[in-house]
């Protein structure tokens, strides 16, 4: 058993001069989750709904344990695919809905699955009734119950709002463990793909840049672009004299420049390392985050205490903190 | 959800895969058959007919003579009844749409107890037989009669009347319909940006509304231009359209070539209209930011609501309401006085026009019961046949082909299945005369065995069918249909418990119109009805015709007989009908 194997797809979208997907090849072993973290552009349903057998595939194959599913029908496949919107039937109630896949001996499998994803007790509601956060759980409870042997979901929280699709990132990633369900899941969202994922992949433009687990990732971005994409904001050679405090935060010899996330350095005016010049203050759950420019390295986003009081022009102190720092070659 | 677990079960050893049944071959199977059997209908029982009645007006011994044209386009009445039939077409639309735009706004944008039976109320006249419509408005302004003062017993403006009558709910319904679900915020904007209400209207609400009110301003000319019934009874031979000319050509004067001539006339005047309805009908489908009805809604006071500051258009929705309630009114007093006539014998009252209806006296070779019930077994059949063949077409027609060819495949069935709401009804049924003798060389003679009826009348209602479930069908987003293969289901399981599924919502509401445009049928089954066997709007025709006032005392009743039995067959329907699945009517 070998799980899913992609290898060189291509998918195309007629009219389109450049490939929704370019030649991306991932393995996905029985149980993973796999992210693909897709944080720009359009083309992002375009690889699930291949791997689904939706799109045709303009070149390279999807393969299921090493054989090719390229004659297999969508509804053969035993791929489910959970859709942004839920694409629940209307006409049909919640315990409906999630029985489709199943046999009509099987009713009593759909009821566990909607307990599975805490709706018990909403067998006889009608769909339109439910709120975004409860159809999305329906559509993951409807996608379960036939046990697909492959589960692919097409950013199934980014319509919800953000601290429901907290939540719910959680909740997913406990019922796809549970169940030991192999699954991929597209999100333009780091932190969605950090919390419910065994490994992410990161892409640009229908590439594949990079595949790693995400503490791996968050450690060794293998390129600036990369770097980008999971919210690091300025890069310095270790080599400057502007890195120096910074140096000692990396093992010795990772890399020739140091990546800086927000957060790298934290507004400290009792053992201050660095100096800055204050831009303006923004507040994020209540926390002070100050825009500071440091000399030698440039406009960086620091954590302050809560209420801070600094105008433009200030100087402030600056320490810094290992866990928003990155080397890169 | 449960908590979250730490281990990990086995992954699935294999799919477990979901039940899988019916094969692609059998699905193919389907489709072409879908395609064929609506083909193969409308091939025989259409454009054969027609071809049949057009071909004896160009073809002499053998060879193709259109001297016909010049011939008939050199004759004055010609032009008059071309010119007639444009003018009564043109002038009744343009009423019909200025009233029905207030009714729209009033009757779908606005809230108000009593709603449900006023929408209801409009609704009547459209489903009423042309037969019916045309006896009412006749019995509303003879001499005598309620309005009789006014004379205008037999002019053109009866004739417009009694169209407007006709086709005031097509433009509230089609109108209002979509309407209702226009999304309101567009005209917030406007009005939060300092436009006033009747600027917002203006240049705002109008531009999104003008599609669906092009779309029905054109379905209402058709239905004008190709008025039948109504124009029969209330023109008399002085005042006409083209179809009532063909059937005059047709019956009285016995010239087949000026009726072919005119047929094609008519299908050119009918193919612009449709095309102009088909533009309107495409744009409206991809303009409109469409929201679900409770937002869109709002109550309707006679009083400003307190807290609402003046000039904030209340006056403007007063002004509409004024205007439908008077609509409203001049709708009624034709039914309400149809139904008084029909109580009035000599100089009192009484039930003894109905008690008449089971009587065959007078020459009248059938009684009235006895017709209803041909009509209502007539209409049955017509109405399954419409429904397995417009069903099938829309089915058909509502598949997006990745290919570029088969969607103008697809398209090109849609507008040939659209063909027999244009062509003249008149035509179909003399057709039938000429080409049923002996259809495909078979010796049966279909004419004289009455399976003509119930498939003329099918021909009719298929368009209504396909209009009516169409849009359901559209509206279903493919995406839904893939979800359901992610499950498991195959394509043919799809097509069953997605589509149809969904589909069946709208069923009520075509089996509805599908069944009063079999009962109210006149143009083809005049020719058709066997003279022994006639079905209820072609008996009226001829209590009618006939002189003394029993005779006309009848027609009334069996007029008020047809109009309960159509509104309330339509009004059964329509409560089957799911919210937002009524298509285009």
């Amino acid at each position: 058993m070998t799980g899913l194997g992609l290898v060189d797809v291509v998918v195309r979208y007629a009219g389109m001069a450049v490939p929704a997907v370019d030649r991306v090849s991932v393995d996905v072993a029985p149980g993973e989750v796999l992210a693909l973290l897709w944080p720009s552009g359009c083309g992002k349903s375009s690889l699930l709904r291949a791997v689904a057998g939706l799109e045709p595939l303009a070149g390279g194959s999807v393969t299921w344990d090493g054989v090719s599913v390229a004659d297999v029908p969508v509804h053969r496949r035993g791929f489910g695919l959970v859709f942004q919107d839920g694409q629940l039937f209307t006409h049909r109630d919640v315990l409906g809905n999630v029985a489709y896949g199943l046999r009509a001996s099987e009713r009593d499998r759909a009821r566990e699955q909607l307990e599975l994803v805490g709706l018990a007790g909403y067998e006889r509601r009608a769909v339109a009734t439910l709120s975004g956060g409860e159809r999305q759980r329906v559509a993951l409870a409807r996608a379960l119950a036939p046990s697909p042997r492959l589960l692919l979901l097409d950013e199934p929280l980014s319509a919800l709002d953000r601290s429901l699709r907290e939540r719910l990132a959680v909740d997913l990633r406990a019922v796809l463990v549970a169940t030991g369900t192999t699954a991929v899941f597209v999100t333009h969202d780091q932190d969605e793909a950090f919390a419910v994922a065994d490994r992410v992949a990161v892409l640009d433009a229908g590439r594949l840049l990079q595949v790693d687990t995400p503490p791996d990732l968050w450690r060794r971005p293998a390129s600036r672009e990369v770097a980008r994409f999971l919210g690091y904001e300025a890069f310095v050679p270790a080599s400057s004299a502007a890195a120096a405090p910074l140096r000692d935060l990396v093992p010795p010899g990772s890399g020739a420049v140091l990546a800086l996330a927000e957060g790298a350095f934290v507004v400290d005016p009792v053992a201050p390392v660095a100096k800055g010049t204050v831009l303006g203050i923004t507040s994020r759950r209540g926390r002070s985050e100050v825009r500071v420019d440091v000399p030698g390295i440039g406009p960086v986003t620091a954590l302050g205490p809560v209420g801070a009081r600094w105008a433009a022009g200030d100087v402030v102190g600056l320490g810094v903190d290992g866990d928003a720092v990155a080397a890169l070659d | 959800m449960s908590a979250p677990t730490l281990t990990r079960p086995a992954p699935a050893a294999a799919p477990s895969g979901a039940p899988v049944r019916g094969g692609r071959g059998g699905l193919a199977w389907f489709w072409v058959l879908a395609v064929a059997v609506p083909l193969a209908f409308l091939g025989l029982f259409f454009a054969w007919p027609v071809v049949a009645m057009i071909s004896r007006g160009f073809v002499v011994d053998g060879s193709l003579d259109l001297s016909g044209f010049a011939d008939v386009f050199s004759r004055p009445r010609t032009w008059r009844i071309v010119g007639l039939t444009i003018l009564q077409a043109t002038v009744a639309t343009t009423i019909a749409v200025l009233l029905g735009i207030p009714g729209a706004y009033v009757l779908y944008r606005r809230r108000w107890r009593g709603r449900g039976l006023v929408r209801a109320l409009v609704t009547v006249p459209f489903v009423l037989p042309t037969v019916v419509v045309g006896v009412a408005f006749r019995s509303l302004l003879v001499s005598g009669g309620p309005l009789g003062f006014l004379h205008l017993d037999g002019t053109l403006v009866a004739i417009v009347a009694a169209l407007v009558f006709f086709d005031y709910a097509v433009v509230v319904r089609g109108v209002g319909g979509m309407w209702e679900r226009l999304d309101p915020r567009a005209e917030q904007a406007a009005r939060a940006l300092g436009a006033s209400p009747w600027r917002a209207v203006r240049t705002v609400t109008r531009p999104a509304r003008t599609p669906p009110i092009a779309s029905s301003a054109s379905l209402v000319f058709l239905f004008c231009a190709t008025a039948f019934g109504t124009v029969l009874i209330l023109g008399g031979l002085q005042f006409g359209t083209i179809e009532t000319e063909i059937w005059v050509q047709t019956t009285q004067f016995l010239d087949l070539r000026a009726a072919a001539v005119l047929s094609v006339v008519q299908l050119v005047i009918v193919g612009v209209a449709l095309t102009l309805a088909g533009r309107a009908r495409a744009r409206r489908e991809r303009a409109l930011a469409l929201s679900s009805a409770a937002d869109a809604v709002r109550p309707l006071t006679l009083r400003r609501v307190p807290g609402t500051p003046p000039r904030d258009g209340h006056g403007l929705a007063l002004a509409a309401a004024g205007v439908t309630a008077l609509v409203v009114v001049l709708l009624c007093l034709p039914l309400v006085n149809l139904v008084v006539r029909s109580l009035r014998v000599g100089d009192g009252w009484g039930l003894d026009h109905y008690a008449a209806l089971g009587t065959t006296g007078g020459g009248m070779t059938v009684s009235v019961w006895a017709a209803t019930l041909t009509s209502l077994r007539t209409a049955v059949v017509a109405t399954g046949l419409a429904l397995v063949v417009g069903g099938l077409v829309a089915l058909v027609v509502s598949r997006r082909p990745r290919q570029m060819a088969g969607r103008r495949a697809v398209a090109g069935l849609d507008a040939l299945f659209m063909l027999p709401l244009g062509v003249s009804a008149v035509t179909v049924g003399f057709g039938f005369l000429l080409s049923m003798h002996e259809p495909l060389g078979l010796p049966i003679d279909l004419r004289t065995s009455g399976v003509l009826v119930p498939i003329a009348q099918a021909v009719v209602a298929v368009p209504l069918v396909v209009r009516t479930v169409l849009p359901v069908l559209r509206a279903i987003d493919p995406r839904l249909k893939q979800a359901a293969a992610t499950l498991g289901a195959s394509p043919g399981r799809v097509l069953r418990s997605v589509d149809l599924a969904l589909a069946t919502r709208s069923v009520g509401l075509a089996v509805g119109f599908a069944f009063a445009a079999s009962l109210g049928e006149f143009g083809a089954t005049s020719f058709l009805a066997r003279p022994d066997d006639p079905t209820l709007p072609v008996l009226i025709f001829r209590l009618i015709g006939r002189p003394g006032p029993d005779s006309y005392g009848m027609a009334l009743a069996a007029s008020v007989v047809l109009a309960v039995l159509t509104a309330g067959i339509v009004a059964a329907c329509e409560r089957l009908r799911a919210p937002g699945s009524g298509g285009d009517w």
